[in-house]
């Protein structure tokens, strides 16, 4: 028994013949007006090629057809695809019948103009199928602009998150996961599955199989399945071989659908979890979003030359930019030129460690321009209270490790003047008590060493003595 | 990976190798074979097999204590003042229950109640104080950064599966040491030591049985097996150079090897062959690399003072710890210390007292020292055993004298840095601390937190193995949030 979906699915096979043979048919009919073609053999293969002309485009309309009814796909593109090559294959059969026919001059320069108009409605149709499997950009991305215009069809403005508290979570965290890896096969022009989510209604509208997405219950949503299929498995979204979403993405969208799946404005910053806020737009990270586009600005080779030196260079976390570098191997080496070598990294430093190197103040002038930089390490080294006042630039300085470094109460003021510092550790510095106590409150967290804890009560009924 | 795409990887790698075997020599060979094993990463960035930590860490490296043969919580940390008056009374059939008991004592006729016999106090920490036997007086004193869980529990009774089960979440052997998955997952930061470092201290009275397959990588890639630093002679075996070799020599020599292994692999493709000449420039690098680091000469008298005074005795509890400190600092990720002896079946209150006076100034000397340098806000520093001890007395009791037989159900294993909340307590034992009553902690659950302070989500480090993903947890693990800050 063979499936009427099996039918159906022969469709991407058949369409190209059609394709194929027109062009032939072109050719014999433009050499027949300059060769002499009043002879059978072109007559026989004139007919034999439109035969199998009108047959492919029949086929191939048949095949789409019910491929159509499959019901994978749907929305304004389908509509015209399918309408245009019901036509194709209609006006493929009055073809011919004329070249059947037809002897006259007359007939026969009709039948090239039918023939002509034939070609140009199959790639219009053409068009259509190649932006229901290839989405409705695939040929206009990389165009001319002219061409662009021409094709109606220019990529849409990808919606920049923008760093406004005032939109609504669902805008700034979630549509734009959507807009970047599903909209292509379930937007406005096509809607595979009969689904699509180009917007908060459509996506709760969901598709074929009912609703997509259950507010409160991620394990359940038929999005958040499709999306933890094993890639290679049919159903998977998005398909095998097209770009797949970061885990992060992914959480972010089973703690939307969580969190209750709402679309209001009113979500406030603080209530995303941590792990999250790394797709948000970030304040400090020059535009770009994703990791590989960031590397992909970093300068490769100097990168691998620092890496030569073995320095130690790493993410944060996976869908993280930043950088977190730290010099165990060669820590003996390390000097302010060394420091200095980072510096076209600057922009994605946030956790820095020269602890035990030979790095003095030579080189905080270079780490003042670290703009992301949270964490400073700098135990053990030949730094001192004078240098340390350029980090006050460092606007996102949050933890400062000083101790084994021998300062003066000096420091203090410095460190007070550090706008975001939460933490500075200043075991063995000679700050005096009365430096540390000004210090510490209230925003500074201040360590110099374990308090040993003090007895409480004892144990009055204890064996032992 | 696909066995297909890493077959071009392998590819790409051997013109790399081509290139340095004819070209600028084989010093390089070393930085392309960081990572996670073979394939040179197309981005630079990437490391180990996650590339990144999937969480930003809060810990960037463990230091783990393990004292083998399960110490007895009721006489250091699980305080039951009500079990003085319960002395040499029979064990409730009601509180044991089902227990399965171990060969040892399921011969006995009864099991009497053995109430410890040493004194606790109660130090000052976040909460209502944490008592602490005089065992543990300077341990005591760091209760403020102590997070001390009192209900771990396990499923196994003997030392064994025991050890297996903590060390690699699954109590047959064969299956990676949790230093190896970390070693796998986040790679290396110090391309001059290994991830993953083990350093075993003996201790005094009954010691179980420990060996390698503790810190192997089961059918991870070998390189991310734990090397052993020794206590005496090279901390290394067979790091030095023989005399008469020199630098140099062993450079041509290890290049020459490394040729020969390289047209073994072209010809084979066996993914082994990388991880041999990984770990032949490992052991070059280590030659620099080890002498320095134990070079404790640099140590000032003050923070030697700190661990006591067996410090400066190679292979002693507390020499590793300060070991541990100087791996720590040289960005060793997973730094595992095995502490023998707590195994005491009888003359416990003699044998125990000898093990604490072993480890109870090294290990708040450690963490002291850690806080002073600022390292413990991103070291985690974990203490404990494989199970715990049980309240009813094995072989002869007296006040003075007691034995206690292997107890799964409940033991205590304290943490501290690294992301767990500072100076609590977690979970409650029943009157006879046999029981969990309140927040109990499995294996899976404990090893699922610790990956979580790493920056691991533990249901997404996995290995294709056997026609399945192993992962550590297996198929369980909670992280515990209460205990992180
Ligand atoms: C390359 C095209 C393509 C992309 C990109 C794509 N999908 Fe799909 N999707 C399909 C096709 C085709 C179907 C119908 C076949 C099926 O059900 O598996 C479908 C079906 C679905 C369905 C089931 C709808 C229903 O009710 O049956 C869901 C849910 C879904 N996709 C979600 C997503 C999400 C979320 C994304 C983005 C992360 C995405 N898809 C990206 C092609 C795509």
């Amino acid at each position: 028994m063979i499936k009427w979906e099996f039918i159906g699915r022969l469709h991407p096979l058949v369409l190209h013949v059609p394709i194929g043979l027109i062009f032939g048919l072109l050719l014999i009919e433009g050499l027949s007006w300059v060769v002499d073609s009043g002879t059978r053999a072109w007559r026989v293969c004139r007919k034999a090629y439109m035969t199998l002309l009108a047959l492919s485009t029949v086929a191939a309309a048949v095949t789409g057809y019910i491929l159509s009814l499959e019901g994978q796909t749907d929305g304004a593109t389908l509509i015209r695809h399918k309408w245009l090559g019901i036509t194709a294959a209609v006006v493929s059969l009055v073809l011919w019948i004329l070249t059947i026919k037809s002897n006259t001059r007359v007939q026969a320069v009709f039948r090239v103009l039918v023939l002509w108009g034939l070609c140009a409605l199959m790639v219009v149709t053409g068009h259509f199928g190649g932006q229901l499997t290839h989405g409705p950009h695939f040929l206009s991305t990389h165009a001319p602009p002219a061409l662009q215009a021409f094709l109606g069809s220019a990529p849409l403005e990808t919606r920049q998150p923008s760093a406004d508290t005032s939109i609504t979570l669902y805008g700034a965290l979630i549509q734009p996961i959507l807009d970047s890896h599903c909209v292509s096969c379930h937007g406005p022009d096509r809607q595979s599955g009969q689904f699509a989510v180009h917007t908060a209604e459509a996506l709760m509208a969901g598709g074929r199989s009912g609703p997509a997405v259950l507010p409160g219950a991620p394990q359940d949503s038929e999005l958040m399945k499709r999306l933890q299929l094993p890639p290679d498995e049919a159903g998977h979204m998005p398909p095998q071989g097209k770009a797949q979403l970061s885990p992060v993405q992914i959480s972010a969208l089973a703690w939307w659908i969580q969190a209750g799946a709402s679309s209001d404005p009113g979500v406030n910053r603080d209530e995303i979890p941590q792990s999250l806020l790394s797709l948000l737009p970030q304040p400090d990270t020059t535009g770009q979003s994703s990791p590989e586009e960031i590397s992909s600005h970093m300068d490769e080779a100097l990168m691998r030359r620092l890496e030569d030196q073995q320095i130690s260079i790493q993410r944060i976390t996976q869908d993280d930019p930043r950088l977190w570098i730290s010099f165990p191997a060669i820590s003996d080496r390390v000097t302010d030129e060394t420091v200095k070598q980072l510096m076209p990294l600057a922009p994605w430093i946030a956790w820095l460690d020269l602890s035990d190197t030979h790095v003095t103040s030579g080189a905080l002038p270079w780490i003042a321009q670290m703009p992301a930089l949270t964490e400073l390490n700098l135990r053990h080294t030949g730094i001192d209270a004078e240098g340390l006042k350029s980090l006050v630039q460092n606007p996102n300085l949050e933890r400062l490790n000083l101790s084994g470094i021998s300062l003066d109460d000096t420091v203090v003021e410095t460190l007070l003047n550090m706008p975001h510092l939460k933490r500075v550790y200043l075991w063995g510095s000679n700050v005096s008590q009365a430096g540390l106590q000004r210090l510490s409150a209230p925003r500074i967290e201040v360590i110099t060493d374990a308090t040993p804890s003090e007895v409480l009560s004892t144990d009055p009924n204890a064996v032992a003595e | 990976m696909d066995p297909l795409e890493s077959y071009y990887r392998h590819i790409t790698r051997r013109s790399f190798f081509k290139k340095t075997a004819t070209g600028i020599g084989g010093l390089a060979l070393g930085s392309l074979l960081n990572g996670p094993g073979f394939a040179q990463p197309a981005d630079p960035l990437q490391r180990g097999a996650l590339g990144a930590a999937h969480l930003a860490p809060k810990a960037k490296r463990i230091i783990y204590l393990f004292q083998n043969g399960a110490p007895s919580q009721l006489d250091l940390f699980d305080y039951k003042p009500g079990l003085v008056d319960q002395f040499d009374k029979d064990l409730p059939d009601s509180i044991r229950g089902e227990q399965r008991v171990t060969g040892m004592t399921s011969g006995q006729s009864r099991f009497p109640i053995a109430p410890s016999m040493f004194k606790f106090s109660r130090y000052q920490n976040q909460q209502d104080g944490l008592w602490v036997s005089e065992l543990y007086p300077h341990t005591g004193r760091m209760a403020n950064e102590l997070c001390v869980v009192r209900t771990l529990f396990t499923e196994a009774i003997n030392h064994e599966p025991g050890i297996t089960f903590l060390q690699t979440g699954n109590q047959l052997p064969g299956r990676p040491s949790m230093g190896s998955w970390i070693s796998y997952g986040l790679g290396r930061v110090n391309e001059n030591l290994p991830a993953f470092v083990v350093m075993i201290s003996q201790g005094f009275g009954n010691m179980q049985a420990i060996s390698n397959r503790l810190w192997s990588s089961g059918f991870l890639p070998s390189e991310h097996q734990g090397v052993n630093f020794r206590g005496s002679g090279d901390p290394v075996l067979f790091l030095s150079d023989p005399r008469g070799i020199s630098r140099a020599d062993r450079r041509r020599m290890l290049d020459a090897v490394a040729k020969l292994n390289q047209e073994e692999f072209d010809r084979t493709q066996d993914p082994e062959i990388l991880t041999r000449i990984a770990q032949y420039e490992m052991a070059y690098r280590m030659q620099m690399s080890v002498p320095e680091l134990t070079n404790i000469k640099e140590e000032t008298p003050a923070t030697l003072d700190l661990y006591g005074p067996e410090v400066t005795k190679p292979g002693s509890f507390a020499y590793n710890c300060l070991m541990a400190r100087r791996l720590a600092e040289r960005g060793v990720r997973f730094i595992q210390l095995y502490n023998r002896g707590w195994d005491q079946h009888g003359n416990l209150p003699h044998e125990i007292s000898l093990q604490a006076r072993a480890t109870d100034q090294p290990q708040a000397g450690l963490l002291q020292d850690l806080k002073q340098r600022g390292m413990l806000d991103d070291t985690l520093v974990i203490w404990g055993g494989e199970f715990g001890r049980t309240v009813y007395c094995q072989g002869g009791l007296s006040r003075t004298n007691y034995g206690r037989d292997h107890h799964p159900r409940c033991f205590t294993v304290w943490m501290a840095g690294g992301g767990v909340k500072p100076g609590i307590s977690y979970g409650k034992t029943d009157d006879y601390g046999y029981n969990i009553v309140e927040h109990g902690v499995s294996v899976h659950d404990f090893h699922a937190t610790i990956m979580h302070l790493l920056g691991i989500e533990h249901e997404r480090l996995t290995y294709r193995y056997l026609g399945r993903d192993f992962r550590l947890t297996d198929v369980e693990g909670n992280v515990i949030r209460d205990l992180l800050v």
